[in-house]
């Protein structure tokens, strides 16, 4: 699944290790959702987008449409 | 959603080395002293605490983790737990078939393969996701 988390992270000038704390998660988590290499439960999921205050489907989107 | 437990891991640690040191003296006391039938039954079962403290600490360690550590725990117990029987049947039905497996005696050498079946799993999965 494709997401905007990076450039929204960015965005925010939040590190890694801050986002992964704001979320209760592992620095590691938040990396690898970063990197697409995992996708977030739908708990986790809904936490980023009400943490970034966007709807999930803005921030998530799937790799075909099929 | 539970942030990760920093001392879960030391607990683990110590509780390892503790389950380790049982069992090494458990063999040593019962191969080596002459004990009467209650004593050994006894010193046989003492292990079973530090497992239970052991299995009590790993418990709390993984309960711990977030939802991607969980994750990369069960794909390295996939690998070490498959790997066990594989060695505990494999290398038995070797030595039934009268094949020495050099440094295999008895089931008390498998355990240090399924530690590091363990680990190879875990740093597999770990890279997976790094």
């Amino acid at each position: 699944m494709k997401n905007q988390l990076r450039v929204l992270r960015a965005e925010r000038s939040w590190s890694q290790a801050e986002l992964a704390e704001r979320l209760g998660v592992s620095r590691q988590t938040v990396n690898a959702i970063e990197q697409e290499k995992y996708d977030p439960s739908l708990p986790l999921a809904f936490k980023l987008a009400r943490l970034f205050g966007k709807p999930i489907e803005q921030m998530f989107e799937p790799e075909s449409a099929n | 959603m539970k942030q990760p437990a920093p001392r879960a891991g030391s607990q683990v640690l110590t509780a390892s080395v503790t389950l380790v040191v049982a069992v090494v003296l458990a063999y040593a006391a019962l191969e080596t002293l002459t004990l009467s039938q209650p004593l050994r039954v006894a010193i046989a079962l003492l292990p079973w605490v530090a497992f239970a403290w052991f299995i009590a600490a790993e418990v709390r360690l993984v309960r711990g983790l977030d939802e991607l550590q969980q994750r990369i725990q069960l794909q390295a117990l996939a690998v070490a737990y498959p790997t066990s029987i594989l060695l505990v049947f494999g290398l038995g039905l070797l030595e039934r078939a009268g094949v020495v497996v050099s440094g295999f005696r008895d089931l008390r050498d498998v355990w240090p393969l399924t530690i590091m079946a363990y680990f190879i799993g875990l740093a597999l999965a770990r890279r997976r996701y790094q």
